[in-house]
């Protein structure tokens, strides 16, 4: 007898012989086959959009959150220096070699002058490399608007690429020219509102710069605002795209409520008045820290994955992609990484998601921690989310 | 005209018409020389196989009436081919692709006197852990180590990559050991009890 005989493995493998009759059948079964291809093919579909969507709330809300409250001031006016260029008004995002750590440019910025480019990232090349775990990974050093734009159009991949380490360059593929939001039309949605919404009704609309029709109790607020009869408060953030505009919630005075794609409507929402779309978020429900806010948006299991708890694990290139990325996203095989390197607690990774046409994110980068948690950042949204089966 | 049903085929064999033959090579002759040509990695040796498996049906049935002639025809398929490659050296295999050593991890290798310790605990073991899997990791597994199927081959027949299946592999044995070890069929340190 030999040794790979001898060894149990054979004995364990002749058992399956054994096996009922039933499983055997199974496994033969085409039509079973053919079922489970397909479910695995929706399935990576509905991947794919969530992760999608779930890079786009984390842009804004992050963006939302972090960068008005400490570098901004409270000022309707300052507010609008800070919004997103005009021609992100469609794609949520910018363009190529932007790092979603850096989502502001001025006003000013025009078609013409940078077409998708944002600001470059204030990150620091040490701040990235101690990756935070908190905001404090996206939350630079401020920068005035007008030295922000004297950087914007052609130094922004360089500048991106220095200072956090990733090698940018090589991404050609999404160009800010090549953007085209997807038409309204396209999108089938409820016209009435359902009948199921829990959302209270809508009672007032305050577009004041002030705390707006918030209670007392109500969170202070700086932006303008839409309140609920509960003292549900939504700031109204930058404009976006109508593609994102998700399930009708309720129907107001001059305004509609609307879902934001297929996130929790306690979490952020899309207003719409007089034509235009604004994400709005749920004050008092985004937190300041990501890990919070993906909490609050029910990203938790887009962020976590199994196999690197232990204070001493480390992943290889191979072993990430292999053991972290093909559960996160089900199809580890369309997910290329870039690049990875050593952060602080974990490891930051910088990938590519699937071709241009089945994410808007140009870039993901994902900074994993020893705990299991998954931080993600989307680079350069290229805007056009425009999947085909 | 090719018949399909097994229970004709069956029926065939009760009859003692020789057709039984044909039609099982029919319908089944590719699965069987497939199993085969896995485990003997030889083509006449696969070939002589599948002859000696249809020469046990017919010997066997009646009184034997299976319930699945597909499952019914797989074990002994496999049982003769894991016979032959008994039979045979193990260094003049060429191909080293059955998955006998991934399968060890589950239940390390223990000495001679306890060969026979593969009885049916261990088929109950192994249908209740299959029972346990949901459908679609169950079929993955059965793919796998029952046809001995490489993981390219499983992922492009259900849509999944292959890292995927890799990974998924890899926490099943993990589990069916798990399996073994709460079953008494092996002792955690590896030893079968």
């Amino acid at each position: 007898m030999t040794d790979k005989e001898r060894n149990n493995g054979f004995e364990l493998y002749k058992a399956f012989s054994e096996a009922d009759s039933r499983f055997v059948d199974e496994m033969l079964d085409d039509d079973l086959a053919e079922n489970i291809r397909a479910a695995n093919k929706r399935r990576r579909i509905r991947l794919y959009s969530t992760f999608a969507a779930a890079a786009a709330v984390v842009v804004i809300a992050v963006g939302l959150s972090v960068f008005p409250r400490e570098s901004i001031g409270k000022s309707e006016t300052a507010k609008e220096n800070i919004a997103f260029g005009e021609n992100s008004r469609g794609n949520m995002g910018a363009g190529e070699n932007a790092d979603g750590d850096a989502l502001y440019a001025p006003e000013a910025e025009t078609a013409e002058d940078a077409p998708m480019n944002i600001a470059p990232p204030t990150t620091t090349a040490a701040e990235t490399d101690n990756a935070p775990k908190t905001q404090e990974m996206f939350d630079g050093e401020e920068q005035p608007a007008e030295e922000k734009a004297a950087e914007l159009p052609s130094s922004a991949a360089e500048s991106s690429s220095s200072k956090d380490g990733f090698d940018y360059t090589g991404k050609s593929s999404h160009k800010g020219a090549a953007v085209s939001p997807v038409p309204s039309d396209d999108v089938p949605y409820e016209e009435t509102p359902p009948d199921d919404i829990d959302l209270p009704d809508l009672s007032s609309v305050d577009d004041s710069s002030e705390s707006g029709g918030a209670e007392d109790s109500a969170p202070e607020v700086d932006a303008e605002t839409v309140a609920l009869s509960d003292n549900v408060v939504f700031a109204l953030a930058e404009e976006v795209s109508n593609n994102h505009r998700g399930r009708l919630l309720a129907e107001g005075d001059g305004f509609t409520l609307y879902s934001f794609d297929n996130c929790d409507p306690e979490a952020i929402v899309t207003v719409e008045r007089d034509g235009v779309y604004r994400a709005a978020l749920r004050v008092g429900a985004l937190p300041d820290t990501l890990e919070e806010l993906a909490e609050a948006l029910d990203l938790k299991r887009y962020l976590r994955c199994e196999g690197i708890e232990g204070s001493d694990t480390r992943l290889t290139d191979e072993q990430f992609r292999n053991e972290v990325l093909s559960d996160l996203l089900a199809d580890g095989d369309k997910l290329t990484l870039t690049d990875s390197k050593p952060a602080g607690e974990g490891i930051t990774c910088l990938c590519r998601l699937g071709t241009d046409r089945e994410t808007y994110a140009d870039g993901i980068r994902l900074t994993v921690f020893e705990d299991g948690s998954v931080y993600f950042t989307a680079l350069g949204m290229s805007g056009s989310y425009t999947h085909e089966e | 005209m090719a018949i399909t049903e097994d229970s004709e085929i069956i029926a065939l064999y009760f009859s003692r018409d020789q057709r039984a033959i044909t039609e099982t090579d029919t319908k089944y002759g590719t699965l069987c020389r497939t199993i085969s040509q896995r485990i003997v990695c030889d083509s006449r040796d696969a070939e002589e196989c599948v002859s000696d498996t249809y020469m046990r049906a017919w010997n066997t049935i009646p009184p034997q009436k299976p319930d699945s002639l597909g499952a019914f025809l797989g074990r002994i398929v496999r049982n003769i081919s894991l016979d032959c490659f008994r039979r045979k050296s193990a260094q003049k295999r060429k191909g080293d692709d059955i998955p006998f050593e991934e399968l060890s991890e589950c239940l390390p290798a223990r000495d001679n006197s306890a060969e026979n310790a593969l009885n049916s605990a261990v088929a109950d073991s192994l249908n209740e852990f299959l029972a346990s899997l949901p459908q679609e990791q169950r079929v993955y597994f059965m793919r796998r180590y029952y046809m001995g199927e490489p993981l390219n081959l499983i992922a492009e027949r259900y849509g999944v990559s292959a890292n995927k299946l890799g990974v998924m592999m890899h926490r099943l044995r993990k589990k069916f050991r798990q399996k073994l070890i709460k079953d008494g069929v092996c002792t955690e340190g590896g030893g079968i009890v």
